[in-house]
C-alpha cells in the first residue's frame, strides 16, 4: 500500500513539474581530466534510461524485452535488442592503446579495435545462430566490420566478463549465455561515430553532442567510442530496475602544452567548437573537471568559475570535481571554459598504478615464439588476477611448457577451450596469483600453422593481429581508480569513488604476428609448371610404348639430281677426309637404324634422312677409295 | 616405303596399338571423370518444365455469388453476362428462393442494418464468396436507392435493379479494380492514363508482412512538448484492423518519435489563407532527409511509414497546397510504395508563456489519415455513394468489411500468382544464361517448394478457396524469393575463364595430342591387319 502511495506521489509529482511524465530520461554528462603526463583526458557519457512494466518484467523474469513506442531510446538499437534476446549488451570501438601507467585506469577500459561481449537471455533458439544474426544487425547499425566475428573468434569466458547489470546468481555464473568477440584489426573512424551519434535523441544539433566535431576526435591519442546495454537499479535501494543505455565516448588528447610550456586547456582548443545550445530532453547536461589536489586553484584556475566543487572520499579514494551545469550557464552565448595553469608543466616521474600489465612476442623467426605476459604489482599485498587470453586457431599453443610455475605461487586455469582448426579459437583463462611488489612473468608458446591459400588477408605479409588479453583483478584500494562502483547510471554518481576493494578491468596491447607467407603466385605456378612436367614427361613414355625401334635396310637409290649433288658435296668434303677417317669407317658397318613413326603422313622425311645417310656411306666409300688411290700412287 | 612395312615386326606393331588404345582408354576412363568432377558446377535438378507448365495456367479467381430471392430470369442472366467480361474473375452465379426463416426475417427486422446483421448469421455465406438479396420491401431503401451494400458479404437489391449499375459494383467489390491490372501484367499497367497509372504504382509490393511504424517528428523540443500517447492511439485504432488483416498479411507496428529533425521544406506565406503553403511539387524532397532515421537493421520486411510532422514555429502554421493553388483537405499526402506524411498544426504559445509549451495531439485526426493512408496503399477495394448505391456505415468506421477483406486477399493473390511466376522464371533463365552458377541443394529445395506450393495456390484460386489460396501463394513467394537471393547464387558469377585454360593448356594438350593422333594405329588394329595377315601367313 505504501508502495501504491509513493508510486501515485511520484507520478502526481512529475504530472505537476513537466506536465506529464515520461517513462525514459536522457542525461549527457563530460569529464575533463588533465593527466599528469600532459594529456588531457575527456569523457562523454550519454545516458538513456527506460522503464516501464513491461521492461521491468522483462528484465525480472529474463525474457525477451518487447519495445513497440520508442520515445528517447533509439529504435534502430531497440529492434536489434528486442529482436536478438539481448539482455546485456558491450560494444566498443577504440583506436589507440590506453597507457594505463601513466594515465591510470579509465571509466571505461577498451581493447584497440572492436570488442563485443553480449548477454543473451534464455532462450529455445540456437544462441550461435543469434550470436552470427546479431553481430550482422550490429555492423550495419555501427558500419563497423563485425560480421567478421565468427566462431573462430567467439567465446565464452567463465570469469573476466561477469554481467554488469542486474543478474542473480544462476544466470551470471552460466557463462553459456554470454558471448565475447574481438576484433583487434578494427578501425574506427567518422563512419561508426556518424551512426553513433544518431542514437542520440538529441542527435548534433544540441547538447554535449555539438562537442563532437570529427577533425579533434580522430587526431587524439586515444579514441574510444562505446555503447553499453545493460539492466540496473534505478536507485540505491533497487526498488525498481530500469534498462540503461549509455553511449561513451573517451579522448586522450595530446599534450596541449602552449608555447610557454603551460598545460592550457580550453574546450574550443579541446573540440574546435564551443556549446551553444543545451538539448531540451536531457534532464541533466552538466561538465566536470577533475580538480583533484587543486581544489584551491593553485596548479590551475578556470574560467568561468564553476557552479560548485564536489568533494568526496578521502586518501586514495579522494576526488575533487569542478561542476558546471551547462543548462544554466548557457544564456544566448556560447559556453566555453578554459583553463590557465600558474607554472610550466613538469614531465616527472609519474606513480605508477597499483596493477600494470604487458604483453610483447618474443621468439624470432617463423617457427616459434611465445606471447610474454608481465604482470607488474605495486602494492603492498599480493594480488590475484583472472588472465584471459583469446587466440586464434593458426596459433597452436603449448600447454605443457604454458607458463612457467618457477615464479607463479599458484597458477588456477579458469576455463581451456582448445583450438579446432577453422572452426574454433583458444580460450585461456587463468587465476593467477601476483606477490607483492613484484613482477611475475607468464609465457605462452606457440608455432603457427600453415594456412590455406584463400584464407590469407589482401596484405598477409603485414601479420595477424591478436586480440589484446583482458586482466580483471580487484585492486585493494582506489588509487589510480576513475570508476569503482557500477550500481549507479550516471557519471557523477559512478565518479564518487568508493573506499576499499576496487575492481578493474585491463587491456593488454594487440599483438602482431607474421606467418610464414607464401607468394601467392605460387599455386599458379605450381600447377604450369606441374602440368608442364607432366606433359614433357608423357611423351617420350607415350612414344617408347606405343612405337617400336626396328631395323632399317640401306638401299642405294640414286637419282640423277643425287648424283650431282653428291660430286658438289665430295669436293668440299675432300679437305676433311682424314680426320673423319675412322668415324666412316664405322659408319659402313653400321645400319641405320630408323624409327619407325606411324605419326607421320608419309614417308618423305623419314626417307630424307635415310638417304642422306646414304649419301654419306656412299661419300665416305669414295673418300676410301681415292685414300686408296693416293696410297697407290 | 611399302617394303619397310612390310618388313616390319607384326606382332610389335600390334603391341604398340594396344599400348596406344591403353593410353586412350586410361584417358577417357580416368581422366575425363576426375576433370568432370573436379571441374562441374553443382546442379540440384530443378523442375523446368514445371514452371513452363505452370507459367501457361489460367490466372483467375472463381467468385461465387448466390442471387436470392423471387427475381426475374432476366436479372440472373444479364448479370452474368455483364459480370462476364471481367478479367481475373470468375464468378459463378447461382439462384435459390428465400428461405422461410429469411422471409420471417426481413418481415420482423427494424433497420436494414439490423436485418444485415441477423441474415449474416442465419445464411453462412461463406469467405470468398458473395450474396445479392432482392429484397421486396420497399421501406428499408431510400428513395433512389436501390442498391444497398451491407458489412459483411451481403448485398441487398431492389427488384427492379439497374443491372448494368449492380454489375459495377460487384466488380469492384470483388478486387480493386486496378490492382486488378496490375496483377494481370506490367503491359496492361502502362496502357492506363496516367492518373489511374500513378495511383496503381502507388501500392506497396505484395509480402507476406509490412513494418508499420509511426514516426512523430518534433523539430522543435525546447519550444513544445508534445503529449501524444502513441500506444493508446494504436490499441485503440490501428490494433482491430491489424487483427483483421492477419489472415490475409501481417503488420507489426512500432512507433517512435523524432527530435531535433524536421523536413526540408521551404514553405512561402500566402497572404491569401493567412499560412505557410507547401506546394505539391516539393513533397517527393520531404521526406530524403529523414530517411536515413527510418531504417531498420533487422528486419527485411517492407516498411510502411506514417510521419506526423510537428511544423517549426517560423513555418506555423503550414499547408499543403494542392497544385491549383487551393490547400488540401486533410493536410497529408501519400507517399507511392513508402506511406504518408501528415502535418499537424499546433496552437501557438502566447507572446509569453513560458517554453516549453505543451501540447495534446489529436489521435482520432492522425489515426484515420494513417488508416486512409493504408486503405491506399494495400489495394483495398472501396466503393463511394454514387446514385443509387448506398453503403451501409460501419458499426467502427476503421474496421474493414468481409468483402473488402476478401478483395484484399483476392488482389494479393494475384500478385503473388504473378511475382512468383517472375521470380521462378527469371531464376530458370538466369541458370541457363550463367554456366558456372551453383545450384546447392538447399536453393533446389527451395524451388520444388515454391513451384509445388505455387500449383496449389493457383489450383486453390480458380477454384475460389482464398484462404487456402493466401496461404499457398504467401509461402510460395517466400520460398521462391529465398531461391532467388540465396547468396550461393553469386558465389561463382565473376570466376575468371582465363585462369582455367591457363590450367587446362599446359597439361591436356601435350597430352591429348598424340594420344589422339595415335588412335589412328588403334584403328589399324582392326581395318589393315586382315591382308597382312594372309601376307605374314
Amino acid at each position: 500500500m505504501g508502495e501504491f502511495a509513493g508510486v501515485l506521489l511520484v507520478f502526481l509529482s512529475c504530472l505537476v513539474v513537466t506536465g506529464r511524465c515520461r517513462d525514459d530520461t536522457f542525461t549527457e554528462e563530460l569529464l575533463i581530466r588533465p593527466l599528469t603526463s600532459g594529456h588531457i583526458y575527456s569523457h562523454f557519457e550519454f545516458t538513456t534510461t527506460w522503464t516501464t512494466p513491461e521492461i521491468t518484467r522483462s528484465i525480472d523474469q529474463y525474457r525477451d524485452f518487447e519495445f513497440s513506442h520508442y520515445d528517447l531510446f533509439p529504435r534502430a538499437f531497440g529492434e536489434i535488442v528486442e529482436r536478438y534476446h539481448v539482455r546485456e549488451l558491450h560494444l566498443s570501438l577504440t583506436q589507440g592503446l590506453w597507457r594505463h601507467r601513466k594515465w591510470g585506469y579509465p571509466i571505461v577500459d577498451a581493447p584497440p579495435g572492436a570488442q563485443l561481449w553480449v548477454w543473451f537471455n534464455p532462450t529455445s533458439e540456437n544462441l550461435d545462430q543469434t550470436w552470427r544474426d546479431l553481430v550482422n544487425a550490429l555492423s550495419g547499425l555501427v558500419c563497423a566490420s563485425l560480421n567478421f566475428i565468427d566462431s573462430t573468434n567467439t567465446v565464452s569466458p567463465e570469469l573476466s566478463y561477469r554481467p554488469q547489470g542486474l543478474a542473480e546468481e544462476w544466470y551470471a555464473g552460466n557463462s553459456s549465455y554470454m558471448r565475447y568477440a574481438a576484433l583487434p584489426r578494427e578501425n574506427v573512424c567518422t563512419e561508426n561515430l556518424t551512426p553513433w551519434k544518431k542514437l542520440l535523441p538529441c542527435d548534433t544539433q544540441s547538447g554535449l553532442s555539438m562537442l563532437l566535431h570529427p577533425v579533434p576526435l580522430y587526431t587524439a591519442h586515444y579514441h574510444a567510442l562505446s555503447l553499453h546495454l545493460r539492466p540496473s537499479c534505478k536507485d540505491v535501494s533497487c526498488s525498481s530496475v530500469h534498462l540503461e543505455l549509455t553511449q561513451a565516448l573517451s579522448l586522450v588528447q595530446g599534450p596541449t602544452l602552449s608555447s610557454s610550456g603551460h598545460q592550457d586547456w580550453s574546450l574550443q582548443q579541446l573540440f574546435s567548437t564551443q556549446l551553444i545550445y543545451t538539448c531540451p530532453l536531457a534532464s541533466m547536461s552538466k561538465i566536470y573537471v577533475d580538480v583533484t589536489g587543486n581544489r584551491d586553484m593553485k596548479k590551475f584556475t578556470l574560467d568561468p568559475e564553476p557552479d560548485i566543487f564536489d568533494e568526496s572520499g578521502s586518501g586514495p579514494s579522494l576526488r575533487q570535481l569542478a561542476v558546471y551545469d551547462v543548462q544554466a550557464a548557457l544564456a544566448g552565448d556560447g559556453f566555453n571554459i578554459e583553463a590557465t595553469y600558474k607554472s610550466r608543466h613538469i614531465y616527472g616521474i609519474i606513480p605508477s598504478p597499483h596493477l600494470h600489465v604487458s604483453r610483447f612476442i618474443t621468439g624470432y623467426g617463423q617457427e616459434g615464439g611465445s606471447i610474454t605476459v608481465k604482470f607488474t604489482n605495486s602494492g603492498s599485498t599480493s594480488l590475484s588476477v583472472v588472465y584471459l587470453e583469446v587466440l586464434p586457431w593458426y596459433l597452436r599453443l603449448f600447454l605443457h611448457t604454458s607458463h612457467s610455475y618457477s615464479h607463479t605461487k599458484s597458477l588456477y586455469i579458469s576455463k581451456l577451450v582448445t583450438a579446432r582448426d577453422r572452426e574454433q579459437g583458444w580460450l585461456y583463462e587463468a587465476v593467477v596469483e601476483i606477490p607483492a611488489s613484484s613482477t611475475i612473468e607468464l609465457s605462452l608458446d606457440f608455432t603457427r600453422a600453415l594456412l590455406k591459400w584463400l584464407e590469407y588477408p589482401p596484405d598477409a605479409n603485414h601479420g595477424f593481429y591478436i586480440p589484446a588479453a583482458t586482466i580483471s583483478a580487484v585492486l585493494p584500494t582506489p588509487r589510480n581508480v576513475s570508476v569503482n562502483s557500477l550500481t549507479c547510471s550516471t557519471l557523477k554518481d559512478k565518479l564518487v569513488v568508493q573506499d576499499g576493494p576496487s575492481f578493474v578491468r585491463l587491456h593488454t596491447e594487440t599483438l602482431l604476428v607474421s606467418l610464414p607467407t607464401p607468394d601467392f603466385s605460387m599455386p599458379y605456378n605450381v600447377i604450369c609448371l606441374a602440368c608442364t612436367v607432366v606433359a614433357l614427361a608423357f611423351g617420350p613414355i607415350h612414344n617408347i610404348t606405343t612405337k617400336k625401334l626396328v631395323l632399317k635396310k640401306i638401299e642405294n637409290k640414286e637419282s640423277s639430281f643425287s648424283r650431282i649433288v653428291h660430286r658438289v658435296k665430295n669436293i668440299f668434303k675432300r679437305g676433311h677426309k682424314v680426320e673423319n677417317d675412322c668415324v666412316e669407317k664405322d659408319a659402313t658397318k653400321e645400319q641405320v637404324i630408323v624409327e619407325e613413326n606411324p605419326l607421320y603422313e608419309d614417308r618423305e622425311d623419314l626417307e630424307d634422312i635415310t638417304e642422306e645417310d646414304e649419301d654419306e656411306v656412299k661419300t665416305s666409300n669414295k673418300t676410301e677409295n681415292s685414300q686408296e688411290t693416293k696410297k697407290d700412287r | 616405303m611399302t617394303k619397310l612395312v612390310e618388313e616390319k615386326d607384326m606382332a610389335g606393331s600390334r603391341e604398340g596399338a594396344w599400348a596406344a588404345a591403353g593410353f586412350a582408354a586410361v584417358l577417357v576412363l580416368v581422366g575425363l571423370p576426375v576433370w568432370w568432377y573436379t571441374t562441374t558446377v553443382y546442379r540440384a535438378h530443378l523442375p523446368y518444365s514445371t514452371i513452363v507448365n505452370l507459367s501457361g495456367q489460367p490466372l483467375y479467381h472463381a467468385t461465387g455469388m448466390t442471387l436470392v430471392g423471387e427475381t426475374t430470369a432476366t436479372l440472373s442472366v444479364e448479370l452474368e453476362k455483364n459480370l462476364r467480361s471481367m478479367q481475373g474473375i470468375k464468378f459463378q452465379i447461382s439462384k435459390r428462393k428465400p428461405r422461410k426463416e429469411e422471409i420471417a426475417m426481413i418481415k420482423s427486422a427494424v433497420s436494414l442494418s439490423d436485418l444485415d446483421n441477423k441474415l449474416t448469421q442465419i445464411m453462412h455465406v461463406a469467405a470468398g464468396t458473395l450474396a445479392v438479396f432482392v429484397v421486396h420491401e420497399p421501406d428499408f431503401f431510400e428513395s433512389n436507392v436501390s442498391i444497398i451494400v451491407g458489412r459483411h458479404r451481403l448485398t441487398y437489391v431492389k427488384p427492379g435493379v439497374d443491372v448494368q449499375l449492380l454489375s459495377t459494383v460487384i466488380k469492384s467489390m470483388v478486387i480493386d479494380p486496378l490492382a486488378n491490372k496490375r496483377a494481370q501484367g506490367s503491359k496492361l499497367l502502362h496502357q492506363l492514363p496516367g492518373m489511374h497509372k500513378r495511383e496503381a504504382m502507388r501500392q506497396v509490393p505484395t509480402e507476406p508482412g509490412y513494418d508499420v511504424t509511426l514516426t512523430l517528428m518534433v523539430p522543435e523540443p525546447h519550444r513544445t512538448e508534445i503529449d501524444w500517447d502513441a500506444k493508446a492511439a494504436v490499441n485503440e485504432y490501428l490494433k482491430p484492423v491489424v487483427n483483421q488483416l492477419e489472415s490475409v498479411t501481417k503488420l507489426i507496428v512500432r512507433s517512435q518519435v523524432l527530435y531535433m529533425s524536421g523536413l526540408n521544406v521551404s514553405p512561402k506565406w500566402s497572404t491569401d489563407h493567412e499560412h505557410f503553403a507547401l506546394p505539391q511539387d516539393q513533397l517527393p524532397l520531404t521526406i530524403n532527409a529523414i530517411e536515413a532515421k527510418l531504417g531498420s537493421f533487422v528486419w527485411t520486411r517492407p516498411s510502411l511509414h506514417f510521419v506526423i510532422y510537428i511544423p517549426r514555429k517560423k513555418q506555423m502554421p503550414l499547408h499543403i497546397h494542392s497544385s491549383d493553388g487551393e490547400p488540401t483537405e486533410t493536410n497529408s499526402f501519400l507517399v507511392p510504395r513508402w506511406g504518408g506524411v501528415m502535418i499537424h498544426n499546433i496552437p501557438l504559445a502566447k507572446g509569453n508563456a513560458s517554453f516549453p509549451h505543451y501540447v495534446t495531439l489529436d489521435s482520432h485526426w492522425i489515426m484515420s489519415t494513417v488508416l486512409t493512408h493504408l486503405h491506399r496503399l494495400l489495394p483495398i477495394p472501396s466503393l463511394k455513394e454514387t446514385e443509387g448505391l448506398k453503403i451501409l456505415p460501419s458499426l467502427d468506421t476503421c474496421l474493414l468489411t468481409e468483402w473488402q477483406l476478401d478483395g484484399l486477399a483476392r488482389a494479393r493473390v494475384s500478385y503473388y500468382l504473378s511475382n512468383i511466376h517472375i521470380t521462378l522464371q527469371s531464376l530458370c533463365e538466369l541458370v541457363g544464361e550463367i554456366s558456372n552458377m551453383v545450384i546447392s541443394d538447399e536453393v533446389g529445395g527451395w524451388v520444388w517448394g515454391a513451384v509445388e506450393e505455387w500449383s496449389e495456390c493457383g489450383q486453390a484460386a480458380r477454384e475460389g478457396r482464398l484462404q487456402e489460396a493466401t496461404l499457398y501463394c504467401s509461402r510460395s513467394f517466400t520460398q521462391a524469393d529465398a531461391a532467388f537471393f540465396h547468396p550461393s547464387m553469386l558465389a561463382l558469377l565473376y570466376f575468371p575463364d582465363n585462369q582455367k585454360y591457363a590450367i587446362y593448356v599446359p597439361l591436356f594438350l601435350p597430352v591429348s595430342i598424340p594420344v589422339i593422333l595415335s588412335l589412328k594405329m588403334v584403328l589399324g588394329l582392326y581395318w589393315k591387319p586382315s591382308p597382312r595377315k594372309e601376307k605374314v601367313e
